[in-house]
């Protein structure tokens, strides 16, 4: 059963990733990579992330890619075609994602069993709120609250430079 | 000693140095003129505090220790004793009446406040010359009047000709400079490292081996006598004064006949101590004097350019000093430069006056009749004129005859070279009275040549008058700080410095005396009149039928004995081959290709690579991310 | 309980995103999606973490991919804010046009 709901999040995700890379409409991309999100946030329960799965979808499809809905809708960007011209950058481009594509494969298969690999056991409470709540605000609470501050500095710092007046004078 | 004194020596000198053109051309004449004569002031003043001094006493001013290591001492001295004393008032008190005329001079000229500027330089550089209390500090001064007369000569620079002249001013004068500073440099490896005026004097009379050495001296001094040479304007470098005429004319007369000329013979007179010691140099001094003398005067002889002529007779009286400074009359040659300051400075502003009148007419051919135009002008150039001629009671007299009696009478090894210079000296003076009754009738007298001209010729403003009548009214009682004899307050006066290195002139019977004085008032006398006779009729008379039937000659004279052609074939010429070929060999090939292109062209092709990928665009940075990224990888 | 998937698979997968995303960055020239290009590849890093701790029975692994996500905000709130700035400067957001660092 559950192989089997690997392969179907697997292949939702994939082509949801690929979609969202060669839409060339903005808009259908961030679409495309919501359905990705939450292929992905089903493949977190699998793996007992219950908690992370629902903020995957609760912070990253539901804030984040709204707010770059928000930005897409607001500068109109939808049906600014023609883009990937095959010109010679794409080319090697591509070339260079294989290799490096390539390469983590190749590694992945030399260190890791691709058929008979059993996970441990785990307890009850593993990738649940208190599970993880335990392990956030005890060993990496110092981590956790510099995260904190890091957003609120993101959120100053994107108030300043979206603000018009900002640029007028950089200029 | 007096405080105050100390001080005021350094104001002397930066005075004059306060300038510019920020609040208009009428606050930079104030400005200047107001610092020019207030150092004239605080010379008079330091004069005058010497004066009731104990004799001989010198004043010495350390500013800063300049140049202080065990090899070198050098300091930024100052020092103010009568030899300096003299020198000051000299040159602050020409240049204020000089200041004062080129208020009127200068008028309507668009770059009045940097002439002024200039001016003040000069004078500053000037003052620094005659202070310094070692030969490093006058050096610095020397380089400094000539930057100043470069600056001076060229001041019209749009004109080609005129910055021409200024540039050949400044490289003839390097030649000089070179002599000076390998002599100076000389003194520096002799005397311990200094060039003091005390430390060089004391050496000099120790009798110790570079002294005792003949042969040093001699190189020594006539090493600096080459620096004096370049900047007297004397044999073989005087070509650059007559072309200096390019200047505007107050600048020829205070630098290129009363003040910065000067500074051979006072280096001269400052460095008696040394010169005595060398009686082969003292004699090559005299020598180069006379013939200066002699040969400046016959070119003056058919100069048609007002200042020409008296720039060669500045010349020719700059030889006049070398020849009684090389007779060991150091006093003597240093009261010829003072009332020559007077009565050359006053013929110049008086010429400068003409030029004025005339629209900048300087052939003396097209001017004539002015006397009764120019009252002041003529009076004050006709006492000049007499003066310069030798004529008594007026102050050219006394000093051109004391040198005159010093030279046949000097006590020298070579008495018989001696006295070929004073026959020399004595011919000279003949073409010199000549030659300035020629000018003198030339311009003033006989009947106007240019009709137009003479209309429109008008007396000059009173700044420039006053100048021209207090140079003259100088010129001609100059003269009592000279009598013969027990009277002579100048040698008196300079007696402490000099007076010990005076060579005492052979003893001569009064007879002798009297007839040598009334051989020099006759030589005098009868140059004017011969100029008289050939040039009463004016420019065509007589004159052209003597012009004509000398024939090759004349043209010799007038071609200035074609010295700056030759100079051209034998020191321009060649310099003019190697600079073509440092130019186009040494420049071009090895600087400009090997050593500047082809490294710049190396990086360039070496550059083209990585440019490419700064082209300013996200994506391309980011696939070198990637492949960088790679690359590690694969190395890891 | 029931995870046979064997850890390769996830990883094999969790690079494969990974890659897509870098690929979208390098031949896209839209900015905005050049940002979910990036958040592609943030998460593709995010299915490794994730897989590691379920792997290894350690719940590090999530807090991990916790930050990261906790990063993924920040960077999309200050990124955004930079394409609405660029794009009222330069009018358009094609990177290929917004070249002016050219040497």
């Amino acid at each position: 059963m559950e192989p089997i709901l690997f392969a179907v999040l697997a292949a939702v995700a994939l082509v949801a990733a690929v979609a969202t890379i060669a839409w060339r409409n903005p808009l259908r991309s961030a679409f495309s990579l919501i359905v990705c999100l939450f292929a992905l946030a089903g493949m977190f329960v699998t793996l007992f992330a219950h908690f992370l799965a629902a903020m995957q979808i609760l912070v990253y499809a539901g804030a984040i890619m709204v707010l770059f809905v928000f930005v897409i809708m607001l500068l109109d960007l939808s049906g600014h075609g023609s883009e990937l011209k095959l010109r010679i950058l794409p080319v090697l481009g591509s070339l260079a994602v294989l290799a490096v594509a390539g390469k983590f494969a190749k590694t992945v298969l030399s260190t890791h069993p691709l058929v008979t690999d059993v996970p441990p056991a785990v307890p009850d409470s593993f990738g649940t709120v208190p599970g993880v709540a335990e392990l956030l605000l005890g060993q990496f609470l110092l981590p956790f609250e510099l995260v904190s501050l890091l957003l609120l500095v993101a959120v100053v710092g994107a108030v300043v430079v979206a603000r018009r007046r900002f640029w007028r004078e950089g200029k | 000693m007096e405080p105050k004194l100390f001080a005021a020596i350094p104001v002397i000198i930066l005075l004059p140095a306060i300038g510019g053109k920020r609040w208009g051309d009428r606050f930079a004449a104030v400005v200047t003129n107001a610092a020019v004569f207030s150092s004239f002031g605080v010379s008079l003043y330091a004069w005058w505090y010497l004066r009731n001094d104990v004799e001989g006493m010198v004043y010495l001013y350390k500013l800063y220790p300049f140049l202080k290591t065990d090899l070198l001492n050098i300091g930024l001295d100052f020092r103010f004793d009568r030899l300096s004393a003299v020198m000051c008032l000299v040159v602050t008190g020409v240049s204020s009446l000089i200041h004062l005329y080129s208020t009127g001079y200068m008028k309507g000229d668009r770059s009045y406040a940097r002439f002024f500027s200039h001016l003040n330089m000069f004078v500053f550089f000037m003052l620094l010359l005659v202070l310094g209390a070692n030969l490093v500090v006058m050096f610095a001064g020397w380089e400094g009047v000539g930057l100043s007369s470069y600056l001076l000569i060229g001041f019209w620079y749009e004109d080609m000709e005129k910055a021409v002249a200024g540039k050949k001013a400044f490289v003839v004068n390097r030649i000089g400079d070179f002599g000076f500073l390998l002599g100076m440099l000389m003194l520096l490896m002799y005397n311990h490292g200094s060039v003091d005026f005390f430390a060089l004097e004391r050496f000099a009379n120790s009798g110790m081996p570079p002294v005792a050495n003949e042969l040093n001296m001699t190189v020594i001094c006539l090493l600096l006598f080459l620096g004096a040479v370049g900047k007297s304007a004397q044999i073989p470098l005087y070509v650059w004064l007559p072309d200096a005429m390019a200047g505007p004319t107050p600048v020829s007369a205070l630098i290129h006949a009363a003040t910065m000329v000067t500074a051979g013979v006072y280096m001269v007179a400052r460095l008696s101590f040394l010169f005595v010691h060398a009686p082969i140099a003292m004699a090559v001094v005299a020598g180069v004097g006379a013939t200066t003398a002699l040969f400046a005067a016959t070119i003056g002889l058919a100069q048609t350019d007002i200042k020409k002529v008296l720039a060669y007779s500045t010349v020719s009286l700059f030889g006049y000093m070398f020849l009684a400074v090389g007779a060991g009359a150091f006093a003597s040659g240093m009261f010829h430069l003072t009332t020559h300051a007077f009565f050359k400075a006053c013929l110049f502003l008086g010429a400068g006056s003409v030029i004025h009148a005339l629209h900048h007419q300087q052939d003396i051919r097209r001017m004539g009749g002015l006397a009764r135009k120019m009252p002041v002008t003529h009076i004050t150039f006709l006492i000049s004129t007499l003066a310069i001629a030798g004529i008594p009671p007026l102050s050219g007299f006394f000093s051109k005859d004391e040198i005159l009696t010093s030279a046949f009478l000097a006590s020298t090894p070579f008495p018989t070279a001696f006295k070929v210079f004073w026959a020399f000296g004595a011919a000279g003076a003949f073409l010199t009275a000549f030659y300035m009754m020629r000018l003198y009738w030339l311009t003033f007298r006989g009947t106007p040549r240019d009709a137009h001209a003479h209309e429109h010729a008008h007396e000059s403003p009173w700044s420039m008058g006053t100048a021209l009548v207090l140079l003259a009214a100088a010129a001609t009682v100059a003269g009592v700080l000279g009598l013969p004899g027990e009277g002579h307050l100048f040698s008196k006066w300079l007696a402490p410095v000099v007076g010990k290195y005076t060579l005492e002139p052979h003893h001569a019977s009064h007879l002798l005396h009297w007839a040598l004085i009334g051989l020099s008032v006759a030589i005098g006398a009868a140059g004017l009149i011969a100029g008289w006779l050939i040039y009463r009729s004016g420019p065509d008379g007589v004159a052209a039928r003597i012009a004509a039937s000398t024939g090759p000659m004349y043209r010799l004279v007038a071609g200035k004995y074609f010295i700056d052609e030759l100079y051209g074939l034998i020191v321009v010429r060649p310099l003019k081959a190697v600079a073509a070929f440092s130019y186009k060999v040494v420049d071009k090939i090895f600087i400009d290709l090997l050593g500047v292109n082809v490294p710049a062209w190396a990086v360039k092709g070496i550059g083209v690579l990585p440019r490419m990928f700064h082209d300013g665009n996200l994506r391309t940075y980011m696939l070198a991310v990637v492949v960088g990224v790679l690359c590690l990888w694969v190395v890891l | 309980m029931m995870s046979a998937t064997p850890l390769s698979w996830y990883l094999l997968l969790s690079f494969a995103i990974f890659s897509i995303g870098l690929l979208g960055l390098l031949i896209r020239r839209n900015l905005v999606v050049m940002l979910m290009a990036m958040e592609l590849m943030l998460n593709g890093a995010n299915l490794a973490l994730v897989a590691y701790a379920r792997f290894r029975g350690d719940e590090a692994g999530q807090v991990m991919a916790f930050f990261v996500m906790a990063l993924a905000a920040a960077e999309a709130a200050i990124g955004l804010a930079l394409v609405l700035a660029i794009y009222k400067h330069f009018k358009t957001l094609d990177v290929d046009r917004i070249s002016r660092l050219n040497g």
